[in-house]
This record gives C-alpha cells, structure tokens and sequence, in this order.
C-alpha cells in the first residue's frame, strides 16, 4: 500500500514538475513573439492515481490561419502604399510639380507676346522651356529609378521567400520524423513554433493556403495553386523574369520534374499577393501608367509647341524651327522571347501629326497576311485597353509607315515572321529625352511668316485680312527668306455685279494663278482661286471696288507681330492631349487636365487603399486578439498556476512523506 | 475572451500611436494651411484645385498684360494728341497766309512757321517707345515708318498695316497699336504746276476742279502721253491746246481765261496774248500726300508766292485747308479707337477681378484649413493622447506577481 502511495505522490511530483516547468517556460516566453503557450493536460490512470501529463500546444489552428490571410493582405496595401504614398506626396508638392513649371512657360510666353521684338522677354520664354524640359526629365527620371527600386525588392523578395521554402522544407522533414516520438513531452512543439514563425513571415511576403498533411508536415501553395513546399520535404523556387519588357519583372514558380528538368509558371501578378503583390500593383497600375502619361504629356507640349513654332516667322526673318527636340524619344519595339523571325520595329513620335498619340503601351503583331501588322493599346499586364479598336496598317519591310490614328511611325527592318509580336513602349521614357532644340532667344517664331496690305490708293471700303497661317509647305524661299516667285502675293478686284465680284490672284513674279467669278462669299480668297493647301489663307472683309489690289508679302522685319504667338499661347486652351488609348482618337484634354487627372488618379488609387489597408488592420487586429486569447501568455494566469503548482507539488511532496511514515511505523512496528 | 499580457500592451501602444498620429496630421494641416495635404486627402478636390490654379494663374497673366496694352495705348493717346495740336495750329496759319493783304515777306514767315510744325509732326510720327521700337510702324517697328522720298520730294509711310494684339481674356484681344497707315494716311494728291513759258501772258493760276485734272493727268502718264500743254493762239479769243502727241484741242477765252481740264488761267488783262502768241505750262506727276507732305508743299508754295507764282498758292491753301479738316478727322477717329479701346480694357480688367474673386473663394473653400475647426480638433487630441498615457501608465503597473 505504501508503496503504491510512494507511487503515487512519484507520479505527482513529476507531473507537477513538469507542470511548473511549463509554467516556467510559458513566462520566459512571454514576448517571443512566435511563441505558443503550452498548458499541461492530466490524465487519470486506470488504475487510481495519476498516469501521464500531457503537454498541450494552445493554438487555434483556424484563428492561425485566419491570421496568416490577414498579414498578407495588410502587407499588400502597406507595401502599395509605402510606394505610392511617396509618389503622391510629390506629386501634390507645388514647388516641384509640373503643372506649375508648364503654367510658367505660358506666362512668359505671354510676356513675349507683349512686346515680340524684345529680346529680354524672349530670353526669359527659353530660360521656361528649359526649366519645364528639365522639370519633365527630372521627374521621369525618379520614376525611373522607383522602377529600379522595385524590381530590386522584387529580387530580395523572392530570396527571401526562397529561403523560407527552404527552411520550411527542413522543419517539415524534422517533424515529420519526430512526430509521435515526443509529442508528449512537448520537444517538437518548439519545431511547430518556428514552422509557424516562417509560415507568417512567407505570409507577409505572399498569399497562400497550407494543407495539413497526416504526418505532420504542410504543404504550402500559392494562390493560384501552384505548390511552393511540397509534403515529401522538396520545395519549388521561385525567381523573378521579364517577358518580353526586360523592365518589368513578374514572379515566375520553377517546378523541377525527374531528370532534372524545369518548368516555369507565371504567376499573376494579381494573384500573388502580399508584400510582393503589393509592389506589383503598384508598379503596374500607379508607377508604369504615371510615367507614361508624364511622357505623353511632354510630348504632346513638345509636339504642339513645335508645329506652331514652325508655322511663324522668328527674329531672323527666318521661318521657325522646332523648339524641342523629340528625336531621342525614338524607342525600339521589344520583341517576345518566342518570336521566331528576324524583325526588328523601332517606335517615333509622327511630329507634327500626333495628336491620338496615347499612353498606353502597343502590342505590335505580325499578322499572317504579307507585309500586315495589327498595332492595339494594351495595359501593363498585357491585357488589351478595353474598348480600343485594333489598327491594321500595311508595309513592307525595310520600310516606313505612319500611323495617323495612334500619331506613331514605324521603322520596319528585317524579316518578321507571322504571329511574331513586339512590344511597344513610346511613352514609357519619352519625359526623360525630350530636350530643347534652340539655344537663341532669337529663334522663337512669334511672328506670322507674311503680312497683307491693303492697296494705298483702294477707293472701296475694304481690308484684307489673314484668315490662317498652315504648316509651311511650298511658297517660301528659306534661302533668302522670302516668298517664292510663284507664290500668291496680290489680288485683285477685276468685276462687280452687285454684290458679286470677280477677283484675280495673281504670283509674286505676276503670273495669273486663278480668277474666282461672281462670287458673293469674300473669305477664303485663294481657295476660292483654286488653289490647293495653300501655305496661307486670306478674307476681305468689306466692300472693294473694282480696280482695289490687296497685297500678300513676307513679314521681313515684321517683329513687332505677334500673331503666331499668340497662337502658341493659346495652345495652353486647347484640347490636345488624348485621354485613352481606349477611346476615341481625338484630344478631349488640355495640359493642365491631363496633368490633373494623372495626379487624381495616383490620389484616388492612395485614398481607396488607405480605407482598404485601415479596414485589412481592423480585421487582423481581431484576428490576432482571436488567436492571442488562445495562444497568448497571460501573466496574471502563469501567477495563479505558478501557486497552484507549487500548492500541488508540496501536497504530492508530502504525499512521499506520508507514504514514509507509514513505511516507518511499518517496521517499526514488526521490531 | 482571454487576454493575453502582449494583446494587453499592444492596444495601449496602438490607442497611443492612433492618437500620435492625429495631433500630427492636425499639426500638418495647421503649418501647411491646407486641408488637402497630399492628393490623396482628397482626390476629387485636388483636381478641381488643379484647375483653379491654372485660372487663377491665367487671369493673373491677363492683368500683367494690360498694364502693358494701357502703356502703349496712353502713349499713342498722347502723341496723336500732340500731332493733333500741331495740325490744328498748321490750319490756323493756313487761314492767315489766306488774308489777301499779305505780302510775300509775310507769307514766307508764315512758311518759316510752317517748317517747324512739319519738322515737329515728322518726329511725332516716328515716336519711339522706351525699348527704342517705333509705335507707328505696323509690325517693322525697328524701321521708321515716315522718310523722305527725295525723287518724289514727298513723306512716304514705309512701314506696312500691321497690329499687335494682347491678350485680356480668353476670348478678348485688343490691338495695341495703330499703324501710320491708319493714323497718317493719304488723304489727297499733289497738283505740281509749272508755268514754263510766256509768262507775262498770264495774270494767274487757279485750279478749279482737282479731281478732274488729277484724273486727266494720271490717264495721260498711264497712257505715256506727255503732260506738258503748249496754247497757242490763233486768234485774240481762240487758242489751240497742244501737248506735242495727241491732236490739238480748240477752245476760246471765257471771260478773259482760258480753262481746260480744271485749270483756270486767267490772262494778263496788261499784255492779252494775240494770234501768233503762246505760252506753256506742264503738270507734274500727281503724287500721293499725307499730312507731312501737305504741309510741306503749303510752306513751299508760300515761300514761291511772288509774282512768279502767279497766285497758285491761293489753290494751295483751299486744298491745303480742305486737307487739314479731313486729316484731323482721320486723327481724331484714331483717338477715339484708341479710347474705345481703352475703355473696353478697364471692363475686361474689372471683370478679371471679379473672376479672380470667385476662383480664389472655391479654391479656398475646398483646400484652406478653417482654423476654428482644426484648433479644436487639436485640443480635442491632446486630451485624448494625455487621457491614454495615463492609463496606460496606470494599467502597466498592475501586475500579480507584485504581491507573490
């Protein structure tokens, strides 16, 4: 009997032992931060007394997953965000943005405009030019560099993740062959505990749901499917790739088959989530679509400034020249990496006609029809722009061909073989290259390139008047800066039949060049003529009288006009920049709302996940108060049992005695 | 629910950094006066700000631009005004040298007089403004716009009909400037009379009808027919009028003159030409005239007013004083552009303040902070934050094992 009674009290020292130990241990750990608190559970023996203690890890497997979800998607919006609220913040920052910097070029523009023959007030409209191409560059240029910055955290993610399978495989195979040995005791909780610290941390990184397997390992798939750890302790790496935009890396998953081959899955980027999807998102819907309407902006100013320039006359008396240079915004049109012909595609702004340029990227296929290529907008993950229509153009190959609907030019070499696709990116850089062309205050072309006079002895009651200037094509001499013998340069009022009048044009060097009859109608007096495009276009306005000249002549020293700057000026009303590559291919935006709706959308995208990062925060918050309230030390709780134990393993102490005493009186008892 | 020690910390920490966070987004908006901190404050209201800026930028552009068109309108107002004057005083001495007791010696002093409005009104016209640039020249201001042509001795305008516009609105573009063209147009042509022989036939000259000997002469120079006229007498009433190509055309002496195409010759009553007798006169090319020229040819014609003359200058000073009106007509209409002009400038301008008003209040209602509103909120906070310190402090000290 006393003997089972030393048992007895054995047996509960033990387990009070263990008890306090756990106790013990659960207090240390109190702020490790993957810990789990492990509770001891008694077990009655069959035959009286106490058989076994076993260890309890406290964890709400569901609360554990719950959170793990939660992470992922917190850490999607704070990655999002920590980008994109930078970006924001520079682009709300008034001395820095652009719109400031385009609005400051107009006003000095204006102030030319004042007085054109001053040199002073044009110097300054260049020193604004300057700063404006400087401002664009500088800008498109920190994009550039966040691009960087990402890709670089994309690498340092999948490493990270990377290592993680890797550790996650070893725990795996270590539990594996552990469990049931010592899941009693408690020594693999340690092991679970650290599986879980990496499962959390891969949380943060990516989105994925765990399958418990039987024997105790997890197996761990992304989003999509795809297995990242598999059961039997192998793991599948990850890494980062471009197809074909060498700038924009995706997650690739590299599954290893038998004999040493490797297959590779992409993984889409709205798929991936956490940390990493984060990044994603915010590269290609918020980084990738600012910087290429910034570049669609820069060249939709530097194209416009530059047809109106060309159209005037400068200080020289020479026709105007191009304000900005475009030229090293050509790009080349990246092939895919499966295309199987030898053509090559480079990308140019078509200047003086781009007014459907987009910001969209370009999918550029070959079709199967000889010399045939399909040109359509696409978004960032290559989908196509919703709603945009699909150009076909036609040309062979070397060769170009322009594109009026998308206000590009294409410059075909080599052989492209059909189905054979490119990918176009003209936006995409063209803020960091476009630069100012002219250097001399004198070369802005403020003037109009020739002036009207009315006949000085004219006895009608009647004033020419220039009705439109059109980009220069045939009537100017540039060598010596003057008009062409043939150009239109007097009219005259030959016949009136009432208010009908007969009027004949006549060249420069006096050639007739067309007679108009009975017309009642006395605008557009040189198409009237018959003339075709011409280079300038004249009204009369008033009643001539029949022998009234009119007189068209270069504007040499004509400096004190204005006209084609004020023209230039009023460029900054105009609607010029087209809105989407998905919809219609006329401009409907002027500067300003184009630079508006580019901050406005970064701000609304900052705005909509700052509510969705704020509510993902609440919702983990609850899950992780969930999962506390099992898992978590209570300070206060480990007090209470810390005296319970202690309580109970002095009472099974004394039970020792007691069995000694009685042992004691035992033998006493037999001398 | 059990708590755990951690969560317990945790949401004391978290309620502190909420309330952090608040008294620094307040602290922002008080020292950068605005709202709409980032765009993402308020995405909507930052665009519309957007577009108020440009406005508000615009018309701020629009009112440094009229400041410039009021320069260049007040001082073309002032010189016409002066040329105005000085037309005003030419005509005045017109009327006098008209008085039929003047002398030679008198009217050369009226010429003399003359010569100094026409040498003052020349530098009137090519008045440049403070960069050096000629206000009246149309678009080649860095030309003078009135010269002497020498071959025709006359002022010739040479600059051409351009105007500068400048910009008050949208929609509104004033010219700046008026182009001599306008101002000091040609306003009729000079008859260039000589008497080249038999001169003491003649007692005096008078045109009668401009027009039509100007007509006359021009077709004739357009045809290449000569404009010298010899008359030769075939009788004491009859003469014949010969220019050496066409036939000759007849007439007879009406009451002591002879008239043709305009001309009125009156014959020396002293010494009446017979059969037999001639004299000749030619007529120089009709030359366009503005004010200057008008004027130089009324000094010149007073200065040649001796008996040579024949009493031409009387012809000179009716055109002369016929000129004066309508090119103080054509002046005083360009003033009254001018002033036109202004008027609609200082609506433009008063209507861009108004404008101004409204765009900076929107812009102003949707950005500025209302300070009453954010001193509040900022009192509010800090009680909230120093109420949670507190009982965090309180709370973090409560611990079982203080009584073990």
């Amino acid at each position: 009997m006393s003997f089972d009674l030393l048992n007895i009290g054995k047996n509960g020292i033990l387990a009070h032992q263990q008890s306090l130990q756990v106790t013990g241990q659960n207090i240390n750990n109190t702020n490790t931060p993957s810990y789990v608190r492990e509770r001891t559970e008694y077990f009655e023996s069959q035959f009286g007394g106490l058989e076994r203690v076993r260890v309890e890890r406290m964890i709400d497997q569901f609360a554990n997953r719950q959170l793990r979800t939660d992470i992922s998607k917190v850490s999607y919006y704070e990655a999002n965000l920590e980008q994109a609220e930078q970006l924001d913040t520079l682009l709300g920052d008034s001395t820095t943005n652009v719109a400031s910097s385009v609005e400051s070029f107009f006003n000095t523009l204006q102030d030319a405009n004042n007085d054109p023959g001053s040199v002073t007030a044009r110097q300054l409209v260049l020193a604004e030019a300057d700063a404006m191409v400087t401002k664009f560059n500088d800008f498109s240029q920190y994009l550039d560099q966040q691009k960087g910055i990402i890709n670089d955290r994309l690498t340092l993610s999948t490493d990270r993740i990377n290592s993680i399978s890797e550790n996650l495989a070893e725990l795996n195979s270590k539990i594996q062959s552990s469990n049931g040995k010592n899941s009693s005791n408690g020594d693999i909780n340690a092991l679970l505990n650290k599986r879980d610290e990496q499962l959390r941390e891969l949380a943060e990184l990516v989105q994925f749901s765990t399958v418990e397997q039987k024997n105790g390992a997890v197996a761990v798939n992304l989003k999509n499917g795809q297995p990242l750890v598999l059961e039997d302790g192998r793991f599948n790496a990850v890494a980062v790739k471009s197809n074909p935009d060498t700038e924009r890396l995706e997650m690739v998953l590299q599954k290893e088959h038998g004999g040493g081959k490797t297959s590779e899955f992409y993984v889409p980027t709205d798929e991936v989530g956490g940390s990493v999807g984060g990044y994603l998102e915010y590269r290609d819907e918020v980084l990738m679509p600012t910087q290429k309407r910034l570049g669609q902006l820069a060249i939709r100013i530097a194209d416009s400034m530059n047809t109106q320039n060309q159209k005037g006359m400068d200080l020289d008396n020479q026709l105007g020249r191009k304000i900005f240079d475009l030229s090293k915004t050509e790009s080349e049109a990246i092939p895919y990496s499966d295309n199987a012909g030898t053509g090559e595609i480079n990308v140019s702004v078509l200047e003086g006609d781009s007014k459907s340029f987009p910001s969209e990227n370009l999918r550029i296929t070959k079709t199967g029809n000889p010399d045939e290529y399909e040109i359509v907008p696409i978004n960032s993950d290559g989908t196509v722009v919703s709603g945009a229509d699909t150009i076909t153009v036609t040309q062979a190959s070397p060769g170009t061909v322009d594109i009026v609907e998308l206000g590009i030019s294409l410059d075909l070499t080599g052989t492209a073989n059909a189905g054979d696709q490119f990918l176009a990116k003209p936006a995409e850089s063209a803020a960091s290259e476009i630069s100012l062309a002219i250097r001399r205050p004198e070369d802005i072309a403020l003037a109009n390139p020739v002036r009207v006079k009315d006949g000085m002895d004219n006895q009608g009651a009647a004033g020419i008047e220039i009705a439109s200037i059109n980009t220069p094509d045939n009537y100017y001499d540039t060598t010596n800066n003057t008009l062409l013998p043939g150009a239109p340069a007097r009219i005259e009022v030959t016949g009136q039949t009432g208010n009908a009048y007969d009027l004949e044009v006549f060249a420069k060097d006096g050639t007739s060049l067309g007679t108009i009859t009975g017309t009642t109608d006395l605008n557009g007096i040189l198409g009237q003529a018959g003339l075709t495009d011409p280079d300038y276009e004249v009204d009369i306005n008033g009643e001539p009288a029949v022998g009234d000249e009119y007189f068209i002549e270069y504007n040499t020293n004509g400096f004190d006009d204005n006209s084609n700057g004020q023209s230039m000026a009023d460029l900054q009303r105009q609607q010029l920049v087209r809105r989407s590559g998905g919809e219609e291919a006329e401009p409907t935006m002027t500067f300003n709302e184009s630079y508006g709706r580019l901050v406005s959308d970064v701000g609304s995208r900052v705005s909509q996940n700052r509510v969705l990062r704020d509510s993902a925060e609440a919702i983990k918050s609850q899950t992780e108060a969930l999962y506390d309230s099992q898992a978590g030390v209570n300070l206060e709780e480990e007090a209470a049992n810390l005296i319970q134990y202690q309580q109970a393993y002095t009472a099974s102490a004394r039970i020792i005695t007691t069995s000694q005493t009685i042992f004691d009186t035992l033998l006493t008892s037999l001398r | 629910m059990r708590l755990s020690t951690n969560l317990f910390f945790q949401r004391g920490l978290d309620s502190l950094q909420t309330s952090q966070n608040q008294l620094d987004k307040i602290q922002q908006m008080l020292t950068k006066q605005t709202k709409i901190l980032s765009p993402a404050d308020d995405p909507i209201g930052n665009s519309q700000v957007l577009a108020l800026n440009e406005k508000i930028g615009q018309n701020e552009q629009f009112e440094r631009n009229s400041i410039t068109l009021e320069n260049n309108l007040r001082r073309e107002e002032s010189v016409l005004s002066s040329i105005t004057d000085a037309v005003q005083k030419a005509r005045t001495l017109a009327v006098q040298a008209g008085n039929g007791s003047y002398d030679q010696t008198n009217r050369k002093a009226i010429a003399s007089e003359l010569r100094n409005i026409e040498t003052s009104i020349f530098d009137l016209t090519n008045a440049q403004d403070e960069s050096g640039e000629y206000i009246f020249a149309g678009y080649q201001n860095r030309t003078q716009p009135m010269e002497f042509d020498d071959a025709t001795q006359s002022y010739q305008y040479v600059g051409d009909q351009g105007q500068r516009t400048i910009q008050l609105s949208p929609t509104l573009y004033l010219p700046a400037n008026d182009p001599g063209s306008r101002a000091f147009s040609n306003v009729s042509k000079r008859v260039d009379f000589e008497l080249t022989g038999g001169n003491n036939f003649i007692e005096k000259v008078e045109v009668t009808d401009r027009n039509a000997l100007i007509a006359d002469t021009e077709t004739r120079i357009a045809a290449g027919d000569p404009t010298d006229f010899t008359v030769n007498f075939t009788g004491p009433d009859t003469y014949e009028i010969d220019d050496g190509v066409n036939p000759v055309v007849t007439g007879t002496v009406n009451d002591g003159k002879v008239e043709y195409n305009g001309m009125t010759l009156e014959l020396n009553s002293d010494n009446m030409p017979t059969a037999g007798d001639s004299f000749s006169y030619s007529i120089g090319e009709p030359v366009s005239r503005n004010l200057l020229t008008q004027i130089r040819d009324l000094a010149t014609a007073l200065e040649e007013s001796g008996p040579e003359s024949k009493g031409f200058h009387e012809s000179e000073i009716a055109f002369a004083l016929d000129d004066f009106n309508t090119i103080i007509g054509d002046l005083t209409d360009t003033q009254a552009s001018v002033g036109a002009r202004l008027n609609v400038m200082d609506n433009a301008k008063l209507s861009n303040a108004d404008i101004e008003i409204v765009n900076k209040k929107a812009r102003a209602d949707i950005s500025d902070v209302d300070y009453s509103e954010a001193v509040t909120d900022l009192v509010k906070n800090e009680t909230i934050y120093s109420a949670a310190q507190q009982v965090f402090t309180r709370i973090s000290r409560l611990s079982l094992f203080d009584y073990l």
